[in-house]
Order: structure tokens, then C-alpha cells, then sequence
């Protein structure tokens, strides 16, 4: 994974963190996402919306940062929603069986 | 006095002050012209009035002004009190030098001044104000000095000099004023006797107050010479003035302005001669102290070094303290100690010899002892509590601090503490010393750290070899032999220690079952949980008879004792019978590719990932799949280091491009499948390097009918 240019955009709105990710979420970048989702839990926020709209790959080590969390956001009467995902990474969630934790939106396309 | 704010408040800013004096000035010398040329030169009880009132507001304006400018300046001294010193001593003796030059005009000019202009008297006035400019100015810088290098000694002289100011300026404005209008002759002359009493007094004092300057011993060379020219040329400035005919000149051209207030500059410039000469003094006595100490440090520095290449200390933190043992045996310190920025690691190697160990706690907790420690990148001095950031009310201790930083290459990894409870206590000799052991220091750390490196690596690749075998016997090098079944797998390591794994057990000791495991993440973590998965197998198979259960109970075992973010994907395949009846569970795998004669399918049944969730929502969603292979037919299981290859240009392998070429493939032995998509691979790869690990497992199912 030559490319492993990753990033994190947070916004946070009223009710809804959005985080958006891109490029590629592997072993390597994995830390910047648990970051970013760790600071959130810090300060109460638990409704929170990961845009994988840009993201190019996700390898084991990338789903691991949903799984980690996941408990103790839904403890916290909060969310993980995971939306604009595509067909490809979707597939991905399927395979692993992770599409039946998670509250997935797919891009319209 | 008026303080800045005070001043600031009545006059606004410094521009304002400073045309408040200039209009004062002007108007006093215009009325004393106007004076002069209506009543002619008169007598100066005829207009006391009016010197006394104009004299009074000017010299008010000009104090508050020197006050206003000079005040930062002084602020400013703390840190760098020696440089600053020096710079001071400078610029007092251009003003001495430039009232010499005016004091030789004045007195050789004199006649042809007079000639020119109406009324010397006027002029030499102007002369005057600045004399007694230069008294205010020696008098300020003076009272700075001494506040900054407070002791007992100059307590004194502060209070002993402004009892002495109080009665000079009583004789000149209040007794010798009265005395114009009333008999006052013996009162005055009783404060004449104290005044000169206390002329005789104070030049003791100020002789006295540099003997306790500790800060002498920290100066260079160039410094030295820089004070001991300084001084002496004060001091002959000085004397010559007050000894030669000129003075009497000078005497008179202040007392235009006022009479008598030459006194005040007398005053100054006496106690400034011998305050200078004390200086000179004590600088041309300072450089005696230690020449043995680089002799000391030299052989210290041997024995050090020596004994760190004799011992083959490789453990950093002894190394320390080694080292600032070294240090103190050379430099006497009364405490020191050596701090680590690793958290969790605390050194043992501290000193105190005159000061209690809680006093020095009580100022390392606080904020500005911190950061004089953190902040510097080289060797940071501090001669006082007041440089490091404490205000001089503080208890009242005295502290000389020296920071060494420790280097490790360029990576700050700590720093040394040395100390002593005084003020200005280490000389600039022994800051060179230390300086010198410090460099010599951070070239022993690197080295030792290059050596613990070089010893670690190999250990590592020793480990590494070791763990590789060790990984070897968990995946199993040939897969058994069952009849009338073929079965091969391979497992490639994108790095040394891979996480991926595959197996054969017999469930309930009976059904033959074969195992494709990937665990997430890479590396060494992932490959320690694949050991312990193994274990995990090994141990559960003979308690269950079907896949299903397997996996089930691995996932509850693995949901309680992996972290969160861990997880692992698993295909399980189990011959049920003779007959090539098999059952495949998949827990979040890759699908299992079935070749019959009508083709390709693939199976894909319900199943998370294990290790993420456990109970109902685990079991309700694991499937069970039951397929047959008929004779020549096989299956085909795979990680994602396989459909995820890519090549040169970033293209997927993928799960299309895999069946279609297995499609095509008529095997005879399970081994041949292997042989064959390898092949592939390296095909597709071109060259390029893996990136995850890759494992396959086949089993063909060869029954012949006989």
C-alpha cells in the first residue's frame, strides 16, 4: 500500500457528528480514524455518521476501528451509522457479516 | 517616589514629559535672562523665588523622566546581569568623558565666551544641568546594581545613602534657605557637621559592597579587561575632576542653578570613585581561584570514558548515573540529580549535601523551575531563584542552577541538574567544564545506543527465526493423507510472521475437518493471536462434531479474550461421509469456490466475523452449507491476500479473474490446483511484492470406483 494517504474530516453539527474518510484505511492509518472517533466519545458525542464516500480501501485493520467503538457508543444510547459506502466496501461488510452490526446506507449511483 | 503609572497618569506619555522639561527649561532661562536685562546682574537671595520655584518643578520633571525611561531598562537586568553590568559601566563613562570635555571648554573658553555673550552666567547654567543630569543618572544606575545583587552589605549602603541624600538635600533647600531670612547660623552649621560626617561614612560603605560580588567569578577574559578599564578610567575621571581647578568651575556652573546643590553631585561622584576602585579591585583579584580544575576534569573525563568501554555498560540508565557521579566529583555541587524524560522510568541518582531534599522538591514542583528545566536546548544557566522565574520576596534561599540536556542523537531524552545555594556560584570555568563533559557525554550515549542496538537487532533476528519456525509447525508443512480425498494449502507471509492459518483436525476424534483462518490486523500481533487460535483448535476439536459448533464455541473463547478491534475470519469444511458429502460454515471468510462439472460456484453462507459479537445474534446468523463433490470435482478456499492481490498498476486479482481460471482446470492431484494458481500469481504480480498474506487451500475429491 504504497498510497496510504488517509484522512479524517470531522464536522460536528447539533445532534450528528459526520466523520468523512478517504483514501485508504489500513493498518497504517487505522490510528487517525480511532482518533478522531475516540476524541468524539471524549466529549459525549455519540451520535456519529462515518461518510465513506471517499474511501478507497478498507483492509481488516480499518474495520477494526468500527468494532472497537461500536459497544460503548450504542451503551451510550448513540449510533455508528456508516453511509455512502460503495458497492465494493459494502461488499466487504457483507463478506465479514458486519453489514448485520451496523446501520449501512449505500451511494446511490 | 512616583512610580511609572503615577507619572504616566499626570503627563500622559514620555513625549509629553519630555516637552514639559524642554518648555520648563526655556522659560526659566528666558525669565532669567528677562531678570538680568531689566534689574542687571543681582545677588541671588534678590531672586530666590524665583530659582527656587523653576529649579524645583525642572529637576521634579527630570527625575520622573529618568525615572520613566530608565525603570524598563532595570526591569530587564535579571537575566543577563553581567553583560548588562558592563554595557552600564559604558555608557556612565561616556557621560564622564563628555563632562571632562565640557568641564576643559568651559574653564579655557571662558574669556572668550565672555565676550560674546551677555551673560556667562546664563550659559554656564546650562552646563550646570547637565552635571547634575550625570548625578542623577550615577546615582539611578548605582541603586540598581546594588538592588539587583541584594545582600547585606548594600542594605546598608541603600539606607545609609538615602539618610545621607535626605540631609544634603535639607541643608541645600531648607537650612541654607532660612538661613538667607532668619539667624539660623547654629542649627545649620550642626547639619553642616552631620553632612560631612556622613561624607566621611558612606564612600566606606560603598568601598564595601562589592566585596560579595560572586558574580566576579563568572566573567571571560574580555569581560574582565573590559571592567578593569572601565572602572579605572572612572575612577581617574573622577578624581581628576574633583581635584583640579575645573571643579571649581564646574561648582559654579551648578550653583547658577541653585546654591549649594554641587554638593549632591559631590556626593555621588566620591561614592562613585570608590565604589569603581573596589571594582577594580576585586576584578584584578577575581582570576586567581582554580587552574587545577581542567587538570581534575581532564582525568576525570579519562577515567569515565575508560570505564565505560571497560565495562560494556549497555544499560543507558546506570550510564547516567555513572555519569553524574563523574560530574560531582569534579564540580562541587550541594545538590543534583538526573531526570528521564521516559515516563515510568525513575533514576536513583541523586546528591544532596547542604540543603534538604524537600526544600529542593518544594521549587522543583513549581511552574518556572519546570520550564528553566524543559526549555533549553543546551546548557541553561541561572545564578538566582529570580532568573529562573521566582520574584525576590521568595522565601529568601539562594540557588545557582545549571540544566544539561541529555541527547540521544537528536532526541532530548533528559537532563541533568546541578546546584548550589548561592547566588552566582558556579564560574564561568566550570560552566566550560561541564559543557565539555556533556559533549563528551552525548557521544557515549550515542555510541551505547548504537551498541544496545546492534546487540538488540541480532536478538531480534534471532527471535524472528525462531518465531518463524515456531509458525512453521502451526501450519502444517503436509496435509494428511485420507483416502480417496487430495488435499494441499500454502500459506505466503507478506512479512516475516504472518497472520494468516490453516489446518486439518478431526472433529470428535472422528470427522476429518479442514480449517482457513485470516486474523486482522498484520504482523507480530496478528500472528501471536494465531498461535493462540491454533491452541484454541486443537483443544476444542475433540469436543464437538460438526463445524458448526466449533466455530460457535472458538467464537465465544475468542470474544472474551481478544481485544475489540480484533477479530478473525474463519471456513471450516467437514467431510461428513465416503460419499463426498461435505459441510462448510463461514464465519466472515472469503467464499469457498466449488468446481463441478456445471462449473463454478460460489458459496458464501450467513456468518460474522469472530471475535465481535457472541450469543444469539452469532449463532442465528451462522449457516450451515452442505455440498457434494462427485470424483474430479474440488473446492477451493482462499484469504483475502489473494481476490486483494495487486499489480503494478493497482488492479485487483478479484474473485471473477480467480474462478474463471479455475474454471478451466482438470486436476489430478489437490497439489496441481496449488502449482496452478501460483503460477498465476507470480503472473499477475509481475514481480511486485505482496502485500498481505496469502494462503490457499484446496481438496479434490478423487474416488475411484473400482
Amino acid at each position: 500500500m504504497e498510497k496510504n494517504n488517509f484522512e479524517a474530516i470531522v464536522k460536528e453539527s447539533e445532534n450528528i457528528v459526520s466523520i468523512a474518510i478517504s483514501g485508504f484505511l489500513d493498518a497504517h492509518t487505522a490510528h487517525i480514524l480511532e482518533g478522531a472517533i475516540k476524541e468524539q466519545i471524549e466529549k459525549k458525542n455519540f451520535n456519529i455518521e462515518i461518510d465513506f464516500k471517499n474511501l478507497d480501501y478498507i483492509s481488516s485493520a480499518g474495520f477494526g476501528v468500527f468494532m472497537e467503538f461500536i459497544e460503548e457508543i450504542r451503551e451510550n444510547a448513540g449510533d455508528l451509522v456508516l453511509i455512502n459506502m460503495n458497492k465494493k466496501i459494502r461488499n466487504l461488510f457483507e463478506l465479514l457479516g458486519f453489514d448485520l452490526l451496523f446501520k449501512i446506507q449505500t451511494l446511490e449511483e | 517616589m512616583l512610580n511609572q503609572e503615577q507619572i504616566f497618569s499626570i503627563f500622559g506619555n514620555k513625549k509629553l514629559l519630555l516637552s514639559a522639561i524642554i518648555i520648563s527649561f526655556i522659560v526659566k532661562l528666558i525669565g532669567d535672562f528677562g531678570l538680568y536685562y531689566y534689574f542687571g546682574p543681582f545677588t541671588f537671595d534678590q531672586n530666590l523665588f524665583w530659582k527656587f520655584i523653576t529649579t524645583a518643578i525642572l529637576a521634579t520633571l527630570i527625575l520622573g523622566y529618568f525615572i520613566v525611561i530608565l525603570k524598563p531598562k532595570v526591569q530587564a537586568y535579571d537575566s543577563t546581569f553581567l553583560e548588562k553590568f558592563i554595557n552600564d559601566q559604558n555608557t556612565l563613562l561616556i557621560f564622564y568623558l563628555i563632562s571632562l570635555g565640557l568641564t576643559i571648554f568651559l574653564s579655557n573658553f571662558r574669556n572668550l565666551l565672555e565676550d560674546y555673550l551677555i551673560s556667562l552666567d546664563l550659559i554656564s547654567q546650562i552646563f550646570g544641568w547637565f552635571y547634575l543630569i550625570l548625578g542623577f543618572i550615577t546615582a539611578w544606575y548605582f541603586f540598581q546594581w546594588i538592588n539587583v545583587l541584594k545582600n547585606k552589605d548594600t542594605n546598608l549602603f541603600i539606607q545609609i545613602s538615602k539618610i545621607a541624600f535626605l540631609i544634603i538635600f535639607l541643608n541645600i533647600f531648607v537650612v541654607r534657605l532660612l538661613n538667607y531670612f532668619f539667624d539660623f547660623e547654629t542649627f545649620s552649621s550642626f547639619v553642616n557637621y552631620i553632612e560631612v560626617f556622613f561624607f566621611i561614612i558612606t564612600p566606606f560603605f560603598s568601598f564595601k559592597i562589592c566585596q560579595n560580588y560572586d558574580w566576579l567569578k563568572n566573567i571571560n577574559h574580555k569581560q574582565r579587561y573590559r571592567l578593569l578599564i572601565v572602572s579605572s578610567t572612572i575612577v581617574v575621571i573622577g578624581f581628576f575632576t574633583i581635584t583640579s581647578d575645573y571643579y571649581e568651575d564646574i561648582k559654579a556652573s551648578i550653583n547658577h542653578i541653585f546654591p549649594n546643590l554641587y554638593i549632591f553631585l559631590l556626593f555621588v561622584v566620591i561614592n562613585l570613585i570608590t565604589y569603581q576602585l573596589r571594582l577594580f579591585w576585586q576584578t584584578l583579584r577575581s582570576k586567581k581561584v582554580k587552574i587545577s580544575t581542567e587538570n581534575v576534569s581532564i582525568s576525570e573525563l579519562e577515567r569515565f570514558n575508560r570505564f565505560v568501554l571497560d565495562s560494556n555498560v549497555t544499560d543507558l540508565s546506570e550510564l547516567h548515573c555513572m555519569f553524574l557521579e563523574s560530574l560531582v566529583r569534579v564540580i562541587s555541587v550541594d545538590f543534583a540529580w538526573i531526570e528521564l524524560n521516559l515516563k515510568g522510568t525513575t533514576l536513583k541518582c541523586e546528591e544532596y549535601r547542604n540543603i534538604e531534599p524537600q526544600l529542593v522538591e518544594y521549587f522543583n514542583k513549581h511552574t518556572f523551575f519546570r520550564d528553566f528545566v524543559e526549555h533549553s536546548n543546551t546548557i541553561n544557566t541561572a545564578a538566582t531563584l529570580e532568573q529562573i522565574g521566582f520574584s525576590r520576596k521568595y522565601p529568601g534561599y539562594r540557588m545557582s542552577l545549571i540544566v544539561i540536556p541529555i541527547y540521544d542523537g537528536k532526541q532530548r531524552i533528559g537532563s541533568i541538574i546541578l546546584g548550589r545555594n548561592k547566588d552566582y556560584a558556579f564560574s564561568l570555568d566550570e560552566i566550560q567544564i561541564i559543557n565539555a563533559f556533556a559533549t563528551n557525554y552525548s557521544i557515549i550515549i550515542q555510541n551505547t545506543r548504537l551498541m544496545q542496538e546492534a546487540i538488540e537487532k541480532e536478538r531480534y533476528e534471532f527471535e524472528l527465526n525462531l518465531a518463524k519456525v515456531i509458525q512453521k509447525k502451526i501450519i502444517p508443512e503436509s496435509l494428511p493423507q485420507i483416502e480417496n480425498y487430495s488435499f494441499a494449502g500454502i500459506s505466503i507471509p507478506a512479512h516475516e510472521l504472518g497472520g494468516d492459518y490453516y489446518d486439518f483436525v478431526y472433529l470428535n476424534n472422528t470427522k476429518p475437518t479442514l480449517l482457513i483462518a485470516d486474523v486482522s490486523g498484520k504482523g507480530t500481533s496478528a500472528a501471536l493471536y494465531m498461535s493462540q487460535l491454533k491452541g484454541i483448535i486443537v483443544s476444542l476439536a475433540s469436543t464437538v462434531d460438526n463445524p458448526r459448533d466449533l466455530v460457535i464455541k472458538l467464537n465465544k473463547i475468542l470474544f472474551n479474550n481478544t481485544e475489540k478491534q480484533i477479530f478473525v475470519t474463519l471456513s471450516a469444511i467437514s467431510i461428513d461421509n465416503n460419499n463426498g458429502d461435505f459441510s462448510f460454515v463461514r464465519a466472515g471468510h472469503s467464499p469457498l469456490l466449488v468446481k463441478n462439472s456445471e462449473g463454478i460456484n460460489i458459496l458464501k453462507p450467513k456468518g460474522i466475523a469472530l471475535g465481535v459479537v457472541y450469543g444469539r445474534l452469532f449463532e442465528d446468523n451462522l449457516e450451515v452449507i452442505q455440498f457434494n463433490l462427485k470424483p474430479g470435482d474440488f473446492c477451493f478456499a482462499y484469504t483475502d491476500g489473494l481476490d486483494e492481490l495487486k499489480n503494478i498498476s493497482g488492479e485487483e486479482l478479484g474473485l471473477d479473474n480467480i474462478s474463471n481460471s479455475l474454471n478451466g482446470l482438470n486436476p489430478t492431484t489437490a497439489d496441481e490446483i496449488i502449482e496452478f494458481n501460483l503460477k498465476k500469481i507470480e503472473e499477475f504480480k509481475n514481480g511486485e511484492k505482496i502485500f498481505d498474506d496469502l494462503t490457499m487451500l484446496t481438496i479434490l475429491y478423487n474416488h475411484k470406483k473400482d
